[in-house]
């Protein structure tokens, strides 16, 4: 187990190293100026000048990589260009709202993918499973911004149930935060329930199929024992692979939603640092992000190798 | 009253090209402690006859006839009702052992699930029977294999834990489904005398499938040639060996390859091949294939003759095929 940890973290710095260089040439190549950007295009060429020095960014680029990488490596994430203030209070704010936001939508869509897809598997090709696959379909088909504004009308305006958007802010109490993060996961978790539920009915049908399932049966084992005890645990490997995919998506890719719901998150975040030219924040934030995603594929390999044995035999 | 009697059994298995029958219309009995050899070649409805026994046939599938078990046609059962029979007092082993064992849960845990499930025993309990049951199927270091997953074992040692598992109840049959097919010639046989000093131990009936006469013939007290779906003869194992009466028990017979017989010649095949379930004739199934069929064996089934006592044939030609030695009948 040492061996497979100890390979996979090697990996993680192999690839952050790798990522953090991707990530400042595509920011060097990237036209517009920080500069400029803050002082407006009517600004004489001294200030501009003169703030480009302010900033640091007359320095050449590999002095500028270094910098930022051993300031990384010291916890010094350096100051954001546009707003003057470094770049971890920007961050930490914003990754408070969206690991969050991001785990309730996984959980909420493992939930729905779990008990519709076994429904669905369970009775197979019954009335049940047509209509549930057919609401599923549904479900992958809805753009995600467009469920929120029907949420958001339904309960926020019509029922008046909880909040349309904005964050209150963790100060506010759990509760508050939760209510309002409740409308953006489920629009988040309907997409991403949908496919996985789909996912965890095609892949239960296929177990069912397998010799050991009919094993089972011999044992005298009734049909939803063999499902829970046999089945399961062996249909959830490609479930693990596209939660874990879904998972990542969640934590890079909710900037519409954010946008809809008028929460600070990390999508929000980067995409406001991106227009702003604020290429320490995009920076910082695309390596944070690149960061999460190995994590969340290292968690997603423990765990195959929990859930099969045989795994865990190859790696080590 | 026999322990097991079927009568009439039918399988009918709905596909896309229309209805399948996959057993026509198979009678025989097992008394406690006896074995019953079921033979012939792949796809003549023999896995699908020990399936309907268990009531583990797929769902897109029909049985008629009747399975009287121990006085209780099986096919008024329920599936809870099965249930409680399945694995207690039926028990299978299956042909595949490398796929027929759960890989992410341990051999120990997957012995010991019958044991609970039936005997209501504590994990301690389960768990010490469990040992036991591994060191009489020839598992050496029960303890520690307890404790190992499917992967970590061998075919053979994977067929062992299987016959562990159908053995935990005490089962009063033991349907062994081509248990040998997929391993080693040499392991073959030490499963199958393991399998064969088990049920005379334990006094199980057993119904022993498989393709191969040998096997059949050493291991079995009567036997059952089945072709298309029907039994085409039936009798004392001794009896069938002593005359083979049907064409078609001619031809298998013929088709084995014989120890000390010159390499010059070709092996014996039956002409032809396994006939389309679903376009099987109304007569005889044997019918594309037999040297002796007539437009008579095409349309109307054949009634099963009793040769000698308790030797059945189903045949309209018996005299025909009596007469006609083996090698002459597929030369």
């Amino acid at each position: 187990m040492s061996i497979f940890i100890a390979k996979r973290v090697l990996t993680l710095f192999v690839t952050l190293i790798g990522a953090s260089i991707v990530i400042f040439l595509v920011m060097e190549i990237l036209p517009g100026d920080p500069a400029l950007v803050i002082l407006g295009v009517d600004a004489s060429d001294e200030a501009v000048n003169a703030l480009t020095k302010e900033l640091g960014l007359d320095r050449p680029p590999l002095v500028r990589y270094w910098d930022w990488v051993t300031g990384i490596l010291q916890g010094e994430l350096g100051k954001s260009y546009a707003y003057k203030v470094p770049v971890w209070e920007l961050v930490e704010g914003a990754l408070l709202i969206t690991i969050p936001l991001a785990i309730m939508s996984i959980l909420l869509s493992i939930v729905l993918a779990l008990s519709i897809g076994l429904y669905a598997a369970a009775n197979h090709n019954k009335a049940g499973d047509v209509t549930l696959m057919g609401i599923s379909q549904l479900g992958i088909s809805i753009p995600n911004f467009w469920l929120a504004i029907l949420l958001i009308m339904l309960f926020a305006i019509n029922l008046r149930w909880l909040p349309a958007g904005g964050f209150p802010g963790w100060d506010e109490g759990l509760w508050a935060c939760l209510r309002a993060l409740l409308l953006p996961s489920l629009a988040l978790a309907t997409v991403v329930g949908a496919i996985l539920a789909r996912i965890t009915r095609s892949s239960v049908l296929e177990v069912f199929r397998e010799d050991y399932v009919r094993t089972a049966r011999a044992k005298g084992l009734s049909k939803q024992a063999t499902l829970w005890r046999h089945v399961l645990r062996n249909a959830l490997i490609p479930v693990l692979t596209v939660t874990g995919i879904q998972f990542s998506a969640l934590l890079t890719g909710t900037v519409v939603v954010e946008n809809v719901f008028h929460i600070p998150g990390l999508g929000s975040l980067v995409l406001k640092a991106i227009n702003n030219r604020d290429t320490i924040v995009v920076e910082n934030v695309v390596l944070l992000l690149a960061t999460m995603i190995i994590v969340v594929n290292f968690v997603v390999d423990i765990l195959y190798a929990v859930i099969d044995p045989r795994l865990k035999a190859h790696d080590i | 009253m026999s322990l097991l009697d079927v009568k009439d059994l039918s399988v009918i298995l709905s596909t896309s090209e229309g209805p399948a029958r996959a057993v026509r219309n198979l009678n025989f009995r097992l008394n406690r402690g006896e074995t019953l050899g079921i033979v012939g070649e792949s796809g003549c409805g023999k896995s699908m006859a020990a399936l309907a026994l268990m009531g583990l046939l797929p769902e897109q599938s029909e049985t008629v006839g009747e399975i009287t078990f121990d006085g209780q046609n099986l096919l008024d059962k329920t599936d809870a009702e099965m249930c409680q029979i399945r694995g207690n007092r039926l028990a299978m082993i299956f042909q595949e052992p490398m796929t027929s064992l759960n890989p992410v849960h341990t051999v120990g845990h997957q012995i010991m699930e019958p044991l609970r499930l039936h005997r209501n025993m504590s994990d301690n309990q389960a768990k010490s029977e469990t040992i036991r049951l591994l060191d009489r199927v020839g598992i050496p270091n029960p303890k520690e294999r307890v404790d190992n997953y499917p992967h970590q074992l061998s075919g053979g040692q994977r067929q062992r834990v299987m016959i562990a598992i159908a053995l935990s109840c005490q089962p009063d049959i033991l349907i062994a489904d081509e248990p040998t097919t997929a391993l080693d010639v040499t392991i073959q046989d030490q499963i199958l005398e393991l399998i064969h000093t088990l049920v005379r131990e334990e006094g199980m009936a057993l119904i022993l499938i498989s393709h191969d006469l040998g096997v059949i013939s050493e291991n079995t007290d009567n036997i059952l040639v089945m072709y298309g779906g029907s039994a085409v003869e039936t009798g004392g194992t001794e009896q069938i060996f002593d005359e083979l009466i049907h064409p078609y028990t001619q031809g298998l017979f013929a088709a084995m390859p014989k120890l000390g017989r010159a390499r010059s010649g070709r092996l014996v095949t039956i002409p032809g091949t396994v006939p389309d379930l679903i376009s099987l004739p109304s007569g005889c199934t044997f019918t594309d294939r037999c040297p002796l069929a007539t437009d008579m064996c095409r349309n109307t089934p054949p009634p099963a003759i009793e040769v000698t006592a308790n030797h059945f044939a189903s045949c309209h030609h018996i005299d025909a095929a009596r007469n006609r030695k083996t090698e002459e009948l597929f030369s």
